[in-house]
């Protein structure tokens, strides 16, 4: 039956999904040798997971095995995690299923996860479009068998190597047409705008596959020259570039709806994960009153750009605004129409997570709904909402 | 009021002329449309609109492509840019609900006229 509920809205009593976390991110327990079951025998012996030793011409040990891209410069003092996070029988944080659906998901009372994988984060900065395409197939196969498959409540976002587009595309192919857990689709991004058309293949098998495109920080913008570049330079702390990398974002959303790519695939979704937000009014209202007098450079925009942004773009809440007064922040909620756009997000373990609880209270009453689950539902679909993690688990099984 | 602008012959095609018409300054425009006559306020910012150029403009196309028309029917605002058919008045795009505020124009033996009704 439905009832109104206390904030007006209509909800099917039965509806399960009362809190959606837009952003975990599941962590490697044992080092990028964990997706050796998912590779071929050559992939294994190049990336030095054959076990054998090699050995150089000095007798030395070479460091052979394959290391995933990290800013050697930029990163959090303090540690990147949560201390609280690590599992009781030690191991990095969010490395076990179990413990994280105990300190996580179950004691913050969330129905459902988005994986965003924690190792795949800096996938775009391999040069080797190969690599990139091995690992992220792998990569893939492991999210489902590791987690996945521990908790229905999970879900994955597709991990693509945009160095090889084509590639990339039939990954989403494959992993969308196999396995309903999978809601969304994690592109790598490179020293191109996201309007470039060497994003169209990607582009067009989400949209043909009814899966938004998910991006969220890599922490090697402006670090290898193969990663998009940060403005005016190039920073020398940390401190600088969790402050400024939101600018990747705001570049890259002008780019898809100026350069039409929401024109050129009407069907398609993006969600902002981790992008920042405090820039978007600024940006939706730069771009309307430059289309007013620019339109004529790009004819395809055919209404404001603000309003492909609101029907077609989601933004996460982590992390969360933080102006000097209450006032402020719901003031800027109303400009993002944040019932509509916000979607949770607890980047759960890092060091910077977002509580729920505390998140949601900012929120005001009729748009947290949104907030905490419908805009991610909404968006997400049925794939995100249905109870598939049992039935997916005893398919494969069977 | 009808205010006499002058012979149409002095008016060809392709040009235009801004006249002082009792309170109100008005843009005659000749295209290939016939004559409009603009106040010469832009609804935007309040810029003298006349001084714009009078062109063509791209309209709406599918990504990656440009179709070229309107051609000597959009006058474009010297300040900001906003475009405008002559015809009409109408915003092109539309990239706004505010349009060019037109006059009724005249021909009566072979003389050119701007009616202002206020």
């Amino acid at each position: 039956m439905d009832t109104p509920d206390d904030s007006g809205a209509i909800r099917d009593d039965g509806d399960a999904i009362r809190r959606v976390d837009c952003d975990i991110h599941p962590i490697f327990a044992d080092g990028v040798s964990e997706l050796a079951p998912y590779l071929t025998d050559g992939w294994r012996a190049r990336f030095g997971m054959t076990g054998k030793a090699d050995v150089d011409m000095f007798g030395n040990v070479r460091a052979a095995s394959l290391e995933l891209p990290r800013s050697p410069f930029f990163y959090p003092t303090a540690g990147a995690f949560r201390k609280d996070s690590v599992p009781p029988g030690g191991g990095l944080p969010a490395s076990d299923p179990a413990f994280l659906a105990e300190h996580h998901l179950d004691a913050h009372q969330i129905d459902r996860g988005l994986l965003l994988g924690q190792n795949m984060l800096t996938l775009g900065a391999f040069p080797q479009p190969e690599y990139a395409t091995a690992i992220a197939g792998a990569y893939n196969d492991w999210i489902e068998d590791r987690w996945l498959d521990a908790d229905p409540r999970l879900r994955g976002t597709i991990v693509v190597a945009s160095q090889d587009p084509e590639a990339a595309a039939a990954e989403i192919r494959r992993c969308a047409e196999r396995d309903r857990r999978w809601v969304g689709v994690m592109m790598s991004l490179r020293n191109a705008m996201m309007g470039d058309a060497i994003y169209h293949p990607i582009y067009a098998e989400a949209e043909r596959q009814g899966l938004p495109i998910c991006v969220h920080i890599s922490g090697v913008e402006g670090t290898f020259p193969q990663c998009p570049p940060l403005p005016a330079g190039v920073p020398a702390t940390y401190f600088e570039v969790k402050t400024i990398y939101t600018t990747v974002y705001q570049a890259n959303l002008a780019s898809m709806v100026i350069r039409g790519t929401f024109e050129r695939f009407p069907q398609l979704r993006l969600a902002m994960i981790e992008c920042g937000l405090g820039w978007l009014p600024e940006l939706l209202w730069r771009m309307d009153s430059n289309w007013k007098a620019l339109r004529e450079e790009a004819p395809w925009v055919k209404k404001p750009p603000s309003e492909y942004v609101f029907e077609r773009v989601r933004f996460t809440s982590q992390p969360f605004v933080e102006p000097p007064t209450a006032k402020q922040v719901r003031d800027f909620l109303e400009m993002i129409d944040a019932g509509r756009t916000l979607m949770f997000a607890s980047d759960y373990p890092h060091y910077d997570f977002d509580d729920p609880t505390r998140t949601l209270l900012q929120i005001p009453r009729e748009a947290r709904r949104g907030v905490e689950a419908d805009n991610a539902l909404e968006l997400f679909g049925e794939r995100l909402r249905a109870d598939l993690g049992a039935a997916a688990v005893a398919a494969k099984a069977a | 009021m009808r205010h006499l602008i002058g012979p149409v012959e002095e008016l060809p095609e392709g040009e235009h002329t801004i006249r002082r018409l009792g309170k109100r300054t008005v843009g005659v425009f000749h295209t290939s449309a016939g004559f409009h006559a603009v106040l010469d306020v832009c609804p935007h910012r309040g810029a003298p609109v006349c001084q714009g150029v009078v062109t063509g403009t791209m309209l709406p196309s599918p990504p990656g492509e440009f179709v070229p028309g309107l051609d000597g029917l959009v006058l474009r605002c010297p300040w900001h840019g906003w475009e405008f058919d002559l015809r009409d008045g109408t915003s092109i795009g539309p990239v706004d609900r505010r349009d060019l505020k037109l006059l009724p124009t005249a021909v009566e033996d072979g003389r050119l006229y701007v009616d202002d009704p206020d």
